[in-house]
């Protein structure tokens, strides 16, 4: 609200008026209300008064709201704000039910609706007085100000509905100029009206051109003539039309006047006047840090143009003139995608290599020249803890003032961290001050938060800039051009430092401010500049915050050479001014709004061409460092680049996961989502289940779970049909970290499975390989033997069409082995089990070799081959030596026992106690009954039955609870051995009975099922013989 | 069922991807074995994990390991001891 404030009321007193066009403004009896500070609010009430139609809440919530907080919340907290502004004295202007919300325009003036109903039937039906209304009420761009960099379809309604304006108030003006055209003086605002409002058109500078010929005001015409020559070379690459050419004819072109007034002299910084009192609170407070006792955070707050970087400056230099050092850093309104921005810039505006030293690597995620291997592991905690350290270190010799400026755009990390280091050095010779934008501060819930959390903790000390006084200005405007007219400064700025400086310069050049807000003079000191210049500052503009020469070399097409003297130009307009910039020397605008003033200065068109190359260029500049990537993103966005701006996003996402700014990479992967409609599936799915993974992974949509949910599941099956296989094994990967995160660890494990079968339907070599483990999995248990040699056939087939030759893979000679193992077929399974040996050498697999080796000594065991497995034993020792602490040593020990008790080595039996007692230690129960079972059989053919028994039922009992079938037929086998031996074969059938099925295929190994053939022969025969002797008893004696 | 321990140590600290992959590997594994996950442990440094299971013995966990080629530190069976007893 820069402009001459409205006094007065309305035609109707009480009615109600409310004015989009420009600043949005309600007016109620006369007096302009104070609306929320919401920006959204606000721009909720203009979207609702604009549009005059109910919307389902959806609707609004999906326009502004969008992102992890809850929307519907938002929406009915910013109703209840806007009612409280419009309903009233009976009247409800806003009605809502569960489902939809409007606005009536019950006893409501609106200048937007009112100008467009003025041209709807056409601009020449109207009357004058109408057109003269609407013309008038144009006081800038339709809600001028309410950019939602976030919100993307407002930002498509807003775009469109300001065009509209631009429109009616393109033909509004028009019609005036005609309607006027007998009177040049009255037609001449309406003229240059129309030139602002569509600076390409032609026929309006011709227009003007005339009007000032007429008025006799050559050399203006003249200036009218280029600027407008210009902009067609520049915007549209034409050449004057005829009827510009003809309107410059009749101006004849006067020797320049020397310019009245002072001639501006290279830009010092402006004398900071009428701030007595707040300066004598800077002394106190420099003087509180250079006595070790600086405790509060200064706080300048006040409207654009106030003067807080000023102040600012000037702490700065008091700081430094008592010996301290000074860290400065702003953020910037483009820059909320780059975390800690300011801070990273505050610290690199010094030196501070020797007091960084021991915190190298925790600040290398922040600072990452500090430290050239790799990066720091580390987390938020320890970084910010860092920070803290560092600049107590620096102010440990002098006294150190951080400054921060324009905080109401600090990234939420950066908040945080400001939070973290005040309090961690407090007290002390730190001093830390910060200007903000009042208004935009309250849109920032991150810095509020912690601006309110120091108030309450007595930690703030709030300066709020008040505009100037008349004798401040006067001293000001003076300073500039000191024969200017400083009580009409005075009402033109109503006491606005900026304000007034440029209605200085303006009065000094022409006499009179041709434009009645700041932005327009800004704009029309702007327009003066030469070609080159002018061309610049554009790209200055765009690029939103401080650059350095490099960057500007590459985006335009000006040379080196040109672009330093445009640079100089500018800096002695006071445009810029030199600064310190990422890559070293750098320029900044000197006041935030020259920059937008300058930026509006450019077309739709060329604004998007513009972010385009700078997009590209910085895309270029960066390589492989994604420092620039939220940058990148930015442009890219605004340059209609929709691959490029989410790429962007993606690495300016993840980048921000790195620096552990989460709520920043939820943000930045927000903004990425309506680019991804517009990409084509293949480039499309990957980036989409990227960005999904980064919200899932920032923790930040713990409300949303849900919703994000369903989304991740969307893609994935998108991608699945795409057969994306390893994409959508990251999406499931995403849906398992989600599951896991909201407590369902069911769903998290079989998300996991899913992955994992995702990534092996990629490869088919892979999906070779897994069948074959899981065939030799099934071939060690000795479960579902026929599905194993299913699998190993698959694979075997899989192999050989891939051209990969079976013989050299280890997974599958290994279930080879088993298998044939299994089956009985002792020599190929032999060959194989060899194979897999020197395969398992050749890679180093100690543990493959050391099982190859274990294989084979039980195959000499089953064999009755002693010498053999001892053989093998010795070439199992070592490998299993070194194993740790595993089992393969006790495992080892066992068989070696067990191959000497075969052999009747002496003293076997003591070695074969004490290894059975440690494989029970280690609870190996598979290999604890094998080597009982096996011992037991020794035992039984040497007619120790007891003992015999004793093992039998232990390796029985052993094989049960792990559930080795086949291990179990044997010990039975051997208890009817032992029962058969002690003369109970009825005892041996019932042990056998209980083995149950032996005749279905691959039921049990080969080895057990003859064990157990061999048994009940056996028990067949004594029955039988039992049977007989029976009958001879039982024959009657002969006579 | 018995309780088995598994011991880990990772150096470098191992990150939630590395479990994953792990877990995806190991699962059919351990079904396989009828060994049933109960509840796991891991550092605050990501450095140490203990994870407990109940299986039929230690060598059928220490089996499935090994076939899934995840490293282990040991393995080994427990009694678990809690307030009731």
């Amino acid at each position: 609200m820069w402009g001459p404030r409205c006094e007065g009321g309305g035609p109707l007193g009480k009615t109600l008026e409310i004015r989009l066009l420009g600043e949005l403004e309600v007016v109620h009896g006369g007096r302009r209300v104070a609306l929320p500070a919401s920006k959204k609010t606000r721009a909720l009430l203009g979207y609702l008064v604009a549009t005059g139609t109910p919307h389902l809440r959806e609707r609004l919530c999906n326009l502004l709201w969008q992102g992890p907080d809850d929307p519907r919340a938002a929406l009915r907290w910013s109703l209840t704000k806007i009612r409280s502004l419009l309903d009233g004295g009976g009247v409800r202007r806003i009605v809502a039910d569960r489902e939809r919300v409007a606005f009536e325009a019950t006893s409501v003036e609106c200048d937007w609706l009112a100008a467009r109903a003025a041209v709807a039937g056409g601009a020449t039906k109207a009357t004058t007085e109408a057109l003269r209304g609407a013309a008038a009420s144009f006081r800038g761009e339709l809600l001028e100000g309410l950019d939602l960099a976030d919100a993307y379809l407002w930002h498509e309604w807003c775009v469109s509905e300001r065009e509209a304006a631009r429109s009616v108030r393109t033909q509004v003006l028009t019609a005036m100029v005609e309607r006027t055209a007998a009177d040049p003086e009255a037609a001449l605002p309406y003229a240059r009206e129309l030139v602002r409002a569509d600076p390409m058109s032609e026929a309006a500078h011709a227009e003007v051109v005339r009007l000032l010929t007429e008025l006799g005001r050559k050399q203006e015409a003249e200036q009218q003539y280029e600027t407008c020559r210009r902009i067609l070379a520049n915007e549209l690459g034409a050449k004057p039309s005829a009827r510009l050419i003809a309107a410059r004819v009749h101006a004849p072109s006067d020797p320049p006047r020397a310019e009245s007034g002072a001639r501006e002299a290279p830009q010092a910084l402006p004398p900071l006047v009428g701030r007595d009192e707040v300066l004598r609170e800077l002394d106190t407070h420099v003087e509180g840090a250079t006595r070790g006792r600086a405790e509060q955070m200064l706080l300048l707050t006040g409207e654009p143009g106030i003067g807080k970087t000023r102040v600012l400056q000037e702490l700065a230099t008091k700081m430094r003139a008592a010996g301290g050092r000074v860290l400065r850093g702003r953020a910037f309104e483009a820059e909320m995608v780059r975390p800690y921005g300011p801070w990273i810039d505050a610290l690199r505006s010094i030196s501070i290599a020797e007091a960084a030293g021991p915190l190298r690597a925790e600040l290398a995620p922040m600072l990452p020249e500090l430290q050239s291997a790799g990066e720091g592991a580390g987390d938020k905690a320890l970084l910010f803890d860092a920070v803290a350290r560092l600049i107590a270190r620096l102010s440990e010799a002098t006294p150190v003032a951080v400054l921060l400026d324009d905080i109401q755009w600090f990234d939420e990390a950066s908040a945080a961290l400001l939070h973290f280091v005040a309090r961690a050095v407090a007290p002390s010779r730190v001093l830390f001050a910060c200007g903000a934008r009042g208004e935009d501060l309250a849109e920032n819930v991150a810095v509020v938060r912690v601006v309110r959390a120091m108030q309450r903790d007595g930690r703030v000390h709030e300066v709020a800039l008040a505009p100037l006084d008349a004798s401040a200005t006067a001293v000001l405007a003076r300073a500039i051009h000191a024969a200017v007219d400083s009580e009409r400064v005075m009402r033109e700025s109503l006491g606005n430092p900026l304000f007034a400086l440029e209605v200085t310069r303006a009065l000094a050049r022409d006499g009179a401010p041709l434009s009645q807000s700041l932005l327009g003079l800004i704009s029309d000191r702007l327009a003066r500049l030469d070609e080159r210049a002018h061309e610049l500052v554009q790209w200055a503009a765009a690029l939103g915050r401080a650059f350095d020469l490099d960057v500007l070399t590459h985006v335009t097409e000006l040379s080196p050479a040109e672009i330093v003297d445009a640079l100089e130009e500018l800096e002695r307009r006071g445009i810029l001014r030199p600064c310190e910039a990422p890559g070293g020397a750098g320029y900044d605008f000197v006041h935030d709004l020259i920059r937008v003033g300058a930026y509006r200065q450019l077309s739709a068109s060329r604004r998007r061409w513009v972010h385009l190359r700078i997009a590209r260029a910085l895309h270029e500049l960066a390589g492989t460092d994604t420092a620039l990537a939220g940058d990148v993103a930015h442009h890219a966005a605004l340059g209609g680049d929709s691959g490029l701006a989410a790429r962007a996003c993606l690495d300016a996402a993840e980048r921000c996961l790195r620096l552990f700014a989460n709520d920043e990479a939820a943000r930045v992967a927000d903004i990425a989502t309506p680019h991804l409609a517009k990409l084509p599936r293949e480039t499309r799915l990957p980036l989409h289940l990227a960005l999904l993974q980064v919200k899932a992974v920032s923790g930040r949509w713990l409300q949303r779970t849900e919703e994000l949910y369903r989304e991740l599941t969307r893609v994935v099956l998108e991608a699945q049909d795409a057969g994306l296989d390893t994409d959508v094994a990251r999406g499931f990967h995403t849906m398992s970290l989600l599951q896991r995160d909201s407590g369902d660890f069911l769903g998290a494990r079989e998300s996991t499975l899913r992955a994992a079968e995702a990534v092996r339907t990629a490869d088919p070599l892979i999906q070779a390989r897994q069948l074959s483990s899981s065939a030799r999995c099934l071939g060690l248990l000795e479960r579902e033997m026929d599905r194993a040699e299913a699998m190993l056939g698959e694979a075997e087939r899989i192999m050989m069409s891939a051209g990969a030759p079976p013989l050299g893979d280890l997974a599958y000679q290994w279930g080879r082995a088993m298998l044939a193992l299994y089956v009985g077929d002792e020599a190929e399974g032999l060959a194989h089990l060899e194979r897999t040996l020197v395969l398992a050498r050749r890679e180093q697999d100690r543990w493959v070799e050391s099982d190859c080796l274990i294989r084979l000594v039980e195959v000499e065991i089953d064999a009755d081959r002693p010498s053999a497995a001892l053989a093998r034993c010795r070439e199992l020792a070592p490998v299993a030596a070194k194993m740790g602490d595993g089992s393969e040593r006790p495992v080892a020990d066992a068989l070696d026992a067990l191959a000497r008790v075969a052999a009747c080595v002496p003293g076997a039996e003591g070695h074969l106690a004490r290894a059975l007692a440690r494989l029970r230690e280690i609870d190996a129960k598979g290999m604890l009954s094998y080597v009982l079972v096996a011992a037991a059989q020794i035992d039984l053919r040497a007619k120790r039955l007891d003992a015999a028994r004793a093992r039998a039922e232990e390796g029985l009992h052993a094989a049960e609870v792990v559930d080795r079938r086949s291990q179990v037929a044997l010990a039975r086998s051997v208890l009817a051995g032992v029962s058969l031996a002690q003369g109970d074969p009825a005892g041996a059938a019932r042990h056998l009975d209980a083995v149950g099925e032996v005749d279905r295929r691959l039921a049990l190994s080969a080895r057990a099922r003859a064990e157990v053939v061999r048994a009940r022969a056996s028990i067949e025969q004594a029955l039988s013989s039992a049977r007989e002797r029976r009958n001879e008893e039982e024959r009657p004696c002969p006579e | 069922m018995p309780r088995m321990i598994v011991e880990y140590v990772f150096d470098p600290p191992a990150t939630e991807e590395q479990f994953d992959a792990a877990a995806a590997k190991l699962d059919p594994c351990l079904e396989g074995r009828d060994v049933q996950w109960v509840r796991s442990f891991v550092s605050l440094d990501r450095r140490r994990r203990i994870c407990v299971f109940d299986a039929p013995d230690a060598e059928s966990v220490r089996e499935s390991y090994r076939s899934a080629g995840v490293r282990f530190e040991r393995v080994w069976s427990a009694e678990e001891i809690t307030e009731d007893d």
